[in-house]
């Protein structure tokens, strides 16, 4: 029998916590129980691989949009429904009010970053050598 | 000041500008000029990627799970967690005549203080080489001005030859006489407004070498006159190994704008064993398999795609070459090393240097045996080869009879007279470093020594009476080294003035 590595082992967790391509959190929680149960060789570097693994399987349907001001709540279905369209899956939007950016905003899915702000422009200032 | 508000302006002017799309990932780990990107889902092999601070690197590795990126410049301004982001570029440097003179890093920064480049275009430093169609045959000589590798090694515009040999044998010097006499041509052709001359330039590639070796190499090519035709590249022992690994392929980028310009360009590259070397330690730490001597399996590769954009390009194509010559470091003259066997078969012949012909005092130390230039004579001006033809013959049988003769004091008339001259042409060849001989002077030398006119002075005077002859043919003689020029070719005209030249230097040469 080949061995399994254990990334591959984490990985077959996260393909059977998933729920129409989300992370499911019954799943997660039945998962965990049956690994504390009958605890696999390496649990705790298994564990911290799982983690990290269903924190970037999360990141590609949750958007953090981050803005400096006020934006309606139409603003925030605009913007769901956009990137819903771009990435053909349901994204959620998790708001986080950031006032560095002293204007406008900054959407964060997976690794992709979509900026438009006043701080982005003004860091190219900030870094010139002169 | 200015800058500032150039750059405000531009601030102002992008006002309207939309939303900015960008790839990113994070450091999750940092060493020895590697860094391990968690994210960049979206990058391209090869592609620059941005790190805070100005900091640049390229990404080398595609995993499932992260990216291996190797870090150009200060690689300690970065820190694990630190954010990385693509740029949707290859890595290009700055390219075309304002390089030349100047001292450049591996992405076309000025090291010598002489300000910044005035460089009108940006060249990819990783391209596809020619194919076959673009290309044409190597038929155009690309002179040394070393009498040894002229007469029996010949060179042509686009080929590629091996300079190889142990350490402390001549390999830099042959490239930096080289170089030298290519500056030596080009201003000898531009004081006579010769229009159909086609200069070359030159571009030096310094990998993993000390600096005060880098120092030395341009203060030699600053004194000759030769910077004024010259790039100097430099990824010095003391920078990353992802510099070292760039260097070459940022030189061949510079010279390959010359070509595709329809320009000549020589490019040498010093060395690439040192490069080989580097590559592998940056391959160890992305975790790539390894194979023989601990290199990669691509090592090959390594070495393949980046001679083989040295080339001659075709009329269509702008009639440009490319001339490389690599030099390969052998431990203990052993040629059947992995990497010099490797540029070996790349290449179309090597120049070996021999460590025991080095200190018995022949200088260039070329071994004549195992070395060879595959394109020949057809990089060979036709008076040249008159002379020449036998040369290499002559001379490896005279190693044999040499050899031989050490066991054997009573040999016939027909071998001592071999052996005689000989002995006769190996200190002809001896040249001094940094001293190139034009090739008509060389001819001129070479009909000398074929024509008998060496044959009474002793041999340890031989070395003294090439001097005097090339001085005399530079001098009072160069109404027939004129001609050579004119016609490159010897007619009977011309070698009735040889003869007369060659007797009236006879009369006047004592040692």
């Amino acid at each position: 029998m080949s061995k399994i590595s254990n990334l591959d082992y984490a990985k077959k967790l996260v393909e059977i916590s998933l729920d129409n391509g989300e992370v499911s959190k019954e799943k997660v929680t039945a998962i965990l129980s049956s690994l504390v149960a009958n605890p696999p060789r390496n649990l705790k570097k298994i564990l911290a691989l799982y983690k990290r693994l269903i924190k970037v399987e999360m990141q590609k349907y949750t958007a953090k949009v981050e803005y400096s001001g006020e934006l309606g709540d139409d603003v925030f279905e605009n913007i769901k429904k956009q990137l819903s369209a771009i990435y053909n899956k349901n994204i959620t939007i998790s708001k986080e009010p950031n006032q560095a950016m002293i204007a406008g905003f900054k959407i964060t899915i997976a690794d992709d970053v979509y900026e438009n702000s006043v701080i982005s422009r003004l860091r190219p200032l900030a870094q010139a050598k002169y | 000041m200015s800058n500032i508000a150039e750059l405000i302006q531009k601030e102002i002017d992008s006002l309207n500008s939309s939303t900015v799309k960008s790839n990113i990932g994070k450091i999750t780990m940092l060493a020895d000029g590697v860094a391990r990107v968690d994210g960049l889902s979206k990058v391209m092999s090869n592609e620059m990627v941005e790190f805070p601070g100005d900091v640049f690197g390229i990404a080398l590795n595609l995993e499932e799970d992260e990216v291996g990126c190797v870090i150009m410049g200060d690689i300690s301004r970065l820190k694990e967690g630190d954010e990385a982001k693509t740029t949707g570029r290859l890595l290009s440097i700055p390219v075309g005549k304002a390089l030349l003179g100047r001292v450049v890093d591996v992405i076309g920064n000025p090291v010598d203080g002489k300000g910044p480049i005035d460089a009108s275009e940006i060249y990819p430093i990783e391209k596809v080489a020619p194919g076959i169609i673009p290309r044409k045959s190597v038929d155009q000589p690309l002179q040394t001005g070393i009498m040894a590798v002229d007469s029996m090694i010949p060179i042509g515009r686009g080929q590629r030859e091996l300079i190889i040999g142990d350490r402390a044998t001549g390999k830099t010097t042959i490239a930096i006489d080289t170089i030298i006499n290519q500056a030596k041509i080009n201003k000898a052709a531009e004081a006579r407004g010769d229009k159909d001359f086609r200069a070359v330039y030159s571009v030096y590639v310094a990998i993993g070498q000390k600096n005060a070796n880098v120092a030395r190499t341009i203060k030699a090519l600053e004194d000759a006159g030769a910077m004024a035709y010259t790039v100097v590249v430099t990824a010095p022992a003391a920078d990353n190994p992802a510099n070292q690994y760039l260097a070459p392929y940022s030189g061949c980028a510079i010279g390959e704008w010359f070509m595709l310009n329809g320009m000549d360009a020589l490019v040498v590259y010093d060395d690439l064993s040192k490069h080989a070397v580097a590559y592998r330690q940056i391959s160890l730490i992305l975790k790539r398999p390894s194979g023989r001597e601990a290199y990669p399996g691509d090592v090959f590769y390594l070495h393949s795609r980046l001679l083989e954009r040295s080339a001659r390009v075709n009329e269509d194509n702008g009639g440009g070459s490319l001339t490389a010559l690599p030099i390969i470091e052998t431990q203990g003259g052993d040629p059947s090393g992995y990497i010099p066997t490797n540029v070996i078969s790349i290449t179309d012949g090597q120049i070996f240097l021999d460590t025991d012909l080095f200190n018995q005092g022949v200088r260039p130390a070329v071994n004549v045996g195992i070395s060879v230039s595959r394109v020949g004579s057809a990089a060979q001006i036709k008076a040249y080869k008159q002379v020449s033809g036998k040369v290499k013959l002559e001379l490896a049988q005279f190693r044999e009879l040499a050899a031989f003769s050490q066991f054997e004091s009573d040999l016939d008339a027909k071998t001592k007279a071999q052996l005689e001259k000989g002995k006769r042409v190996v200190e002809m060849f001896k040249q001094p470093a940094y001293s190139p001989i034009a090739v008509e002077v060389q001819t001129a030398v070479m009909w000398a020594m074929q024509n008998g006119f060496f044959e009474d002075i002793a041999v340890e005077h031989i070395t003294a009476a090439t001097k005097s002859l090339i001085v005399y043919f530079e001098s009072q003689g160069d109404a027939v080294i004129t001609k050579i020029y004119n016609e490159k070719k010897l007619t009977e005209v011309i070698e009735e003035d040889l003869k007369n030249a060659s007797a009236d230097w006879k009369r006047a040469f004592s040692v």
